[in-house]
């Protein structure tokens, strides 16, 4: 049973009579705790696949099934509920809350599920220390370095062990240092957490690494499936 | 998310943007405090005005007169006005003829033994005391004098011009007050005379027959008609020719023209016991706002209601208490013992209108006020509206972050609504601290301020902050200030988290 499955999705943006198609009939599936690639040109498509699967966005046409949700029959509700309980997102540029301190941060999706607040705290201090981050638990965004702040952002996709796991560029803005610590990171909580991963990305050496599955997309559809060793 | 994660999570916004809070929270203050001052001024002034409504026993009398029997057929000829004349005034005028022709042709009469009763045992009826005054003579040892003989008036104005000894107590029946003149006509005068004074005994003679003589017919010094023979001529001026204007002077005449008892005069003695003296009225002790029934001070003589109905009732009937005052135990139930009063065909003589009045422009100044003062709330309204929207776009990502994460849009919603909520609760909070500061400073300068312009004690602090008022503001400012919050509240759910996010 593949966790994710999509099937002639199509996304299509601006007017009818001139639509700008960023997907189009797109094939793609990924099985469970199957570690995939995204790769592709700018603009081939790669982030509205993902914001679709990420139950951000809802498809003009076509099939995608997510964690056994049927995602374009949700209702809005029923979709936020699916993005704070089945999938974890690390953004390119962090996307963490100003004006909070990394531990909030971490418990948001658990507060959004509605956890209570002694147990979410433990879970986010537990994701936070996965991260090596426990000492700047009180710290707020403004205070850290990015790569800190990306990890605090690796913990807040986890902390409620989803099963698939979203990365959209998540060291694009980052030196190459930090960007290996985090990559690595990722790579290492996914495994733990047995979640699926999806990974945009545009260095090859990057996806080869971390994948066992590449997949390439231009002009908004996906091109054949590129098997690599698996690890 | 639970409503108290939403709601620390507000809290926590407004407290991580100290200044937008502070200025927001300082309008509200502001507001809250003109509406609390003016709450609370209102209610306090209206509460003095009360109290000295309530303290006063003028407020709480009133006059009970007989009324033209209502239902008296008026001849049509009394009532003629030329034809074509404006109908509005042909109506007055027409009224007035019939009111000058219900006067001159109603015999004045009496209040009966049955009906001072029945008005005496009126629900709220503290006291009814019948208004008339008895004259007869009165003796202290070897001195005698005339006297005039009125029931002592049970209120704070009277007790007040006690000069020696103890005031009549309700019951004290045996027991009488003398008039501070009448004591010097019988030689008293020295504080030393009046206190030997005190509980002696005198004697208070009535003459029975003196008592059915008309003051008019008293004082034209004639002889006034027997019951028969005021008959007879009744009968001649009915059967003549007269008009109707000099039939109505006739009546008019013979209305006043009592007739003598054919008894002969007796002389009625009671033995009473001197309790103490008192002075003249002066002019201020008739000062008040509402002294509209002027309780009537002058006599030598004072006695219980009861004794002085007493004596009344020796005679064939009463026959100088032509009207009553009545006294009702609480002002609040003045306007419903009127009522029954009326309701029993007396005409009636009351402060009624004057604390209906009162009550009326008071509500008109809090109405006035309480308008002010949510305009004011309404123009901060509109500022924190106008700060909370900008709130919204420079929060603009962090909405996308939240919902990219999985808040709903009701509690997004929520969440604005709530730091606008709390900003009204604790603008109303600090605002009624505030006014509790400032009242207390105030409070003084104004009492003295009213007091000295009364020019009569004034013992009440001029701001009253009753908790029904502190709830109303707190809901007020909090209803306010949501209200506010919702257009902004509206962005922030509706936004689209990729595009929020985007920045
Ligand atoms: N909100 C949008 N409105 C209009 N066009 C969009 C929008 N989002 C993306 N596109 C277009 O869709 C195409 C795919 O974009 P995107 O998925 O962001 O590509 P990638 O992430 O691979 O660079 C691009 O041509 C882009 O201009
Ligand atoms: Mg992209």
């Amino acid at each position: 049973m593949s966790i994710v499955m999509a099937n002639d999705l199509c996304k299509h943006y601006g007017s009818s009579e001139n639509p700008v198609k960023a997907l189009s009939h797109a094939q793609f599936s990924m099985a469970k705790g199957e570690r995939v690639a995204l790769v592709g040109r700018s603009g081939s498509g790669k982030t509205t696949m993902l914001n679709l699967l990420a139950g951000l966005d809802r498809p003009t046409s076509g099939v995608l099934r997510v964690a056994g949700k049927d995602l374009p029959t949700l209702s809005s509700r029923a979709l936020a509920q699916y993005r704070c309980r089945d999938i974890g997102v690390v953004f390119q540029s962090f996307q963490l809350l100003p004006n909070r301190s990394a531990l909030a941060n971490v418990e948001v999706p658990l507060m959004l599920q509605g956890m209570d607040a002694t147990t979410r705290r433990q879970r986010a201090l537990a994701a936070l220390d996965r991260v090596g981050l426990s000492e700047r638990a009180a710290h707020q965004p403004a205070q850290m370095s990015g790569g800190e702040q990306q990890r605090v952002a690796v913990a807040r996709a986890v902390v409620h062990r989803p099963s698939v796991i979203l990365a959209d560029e998540p060291t694009g803005n980052l030196d190459s240092q930090s960007a290996e610590a985090v990559m690595a990171l990722i790579l290492e909580v996914v495994k733990e957490v047995s979640a699926a991963l999806l990974l945009i990305t545009h260095d090859h050496a990057l996806a080869r690494v971390a994948a066992t599955r590449l997949v390439t997309m231009s002009d908004g559809c996906v091109k054949p499936a590129q098997r690599y060793h698996v690890t | 998310m639970s409503f108290r994660d939403i709601a620390a999570m507000a809290w926590h916004n407004l407290w991580s943007r100290k200044l937008r809070t502070f200025l927001n929270v300082l309008g509200v203050v502001m507001a809250c405090v003109v509406l609390t001052m003016m709450l609370a001024g209102t209610r306090g002034v209206e509460e003095s005005i009360h109290r000295l409504i309530e303290g006063s026993d003028d407020v709480r009398r009133f006059g009970i007169y007989r009324s033209y029997k209502p239902n008296t057929e008026v001849p049509e000829e009394a009532l003629r006005v030329e034809e074509g004349t404006d109908p509005e005034r042909r109506k007055r005028l027409q009224e007035h003829l019939r009111d000058v022709w219900l006067r001159t042709h109603s015999q004045r009469t009496q209040l009966t033994e049955v009906e001072l009763k029945a008005l005496a045992e009126l629900p709220h009826m503290e006291e009814l005391r019948p208004d008339g005054r008895l004259s007869g003579t009165l003796v202290a040892g070897n001195a005698k004098t005339n006297a005039s003989i009125r029931i002592a008036p049970l209120n704070r104005a009277a007790r007040a011009r006690l000069v020696v000894g103890d005031y009549l107590e309700k019951g004290d029946d045996e027991g009488v007050l003398l008039g501070e003149y009448a004591a010097f006509r019988l030689g008293y005068t020295s504080d030393e005379d009046l206190r030997r004074l005190i509980g002696t005994e005198v004697s208070v003679s009535i003459s029975l027959r003196n008592a059915r003589i008309s003051p008019l017919i008293a004082m034209l010094g004639i002889q006034p008609l027997t019951e028969a023979s005021l008959a007879r001529f009744r009968n001649a001026v009915d059967a003549s020719k007269l008009q109707a204007v000099e039939r109505a002077f006739l009546d008019a005449v013979m209305a006043k023209a009592i007739t003598t008892s054919t008894n002969q005069p007796k002389t009625l003695t009671v033995t009473m016991t001197v309790r103490g003296i008192v002075r003249e009225a002066k002019e201020e002790d008739s000062i008040s706002i509402f002294n509209l029934i002027r309780d009537p001070s002058g006599a030598d003589i004072f006695m219980t209601n009861a004794r002085a109905t007493e004596l009344e009732m020796q005679q064939e009937g009463f026959t100088s208490f032509y009207a009553a005052i009545g006294m009702v135990d609480d002002v609040r139930h003045l306007g419903t013992l009127v009522d029954e009063v009326a309701a029993l065909g007396f005409r009636t003589r009351s402060s009624r209108a004057t604390v209906d009045k009162v009550d009326t422009e008071l509500g008109k100044v809090r109405l006035a006020l309480g308008g002010l003062s949510l305009l004011i709330l309404c123009v901060s309204a509109l500022g924190i509206s106008n700060t909370m929207v900008v709130s919204v776009l420079e929060r603009v990502r962090e909405f996308g972050v939240l919902k990219a994460l999985g808040a709903q849009d009701g509690s997004v919603l929520v969440l604005m609504l709530l730091e606008g909520a709390f900003t009204g609760l604790v603008g109303a909070l600090v605002g009624i601290a505030t006014s509790l500061g400032v009242s207390h400073f105030t409070s003084a300068l104004a009492q003295q301020y009213i007091s000295d312009r009364l020019r009569h004690d004034f013992d009440a602090s001029v701001f009253r902050f009753a908790p029904a008022d502190l709830l109303l503001v707190i809901t007020i400012a909090v209803g306010v200030c949501t209200v506010a919050a919702i257009l902004p509240a509206w962005r922030a759910a509706r936004l689209d988290p990729i595009a929020a996010m985007r920045g």
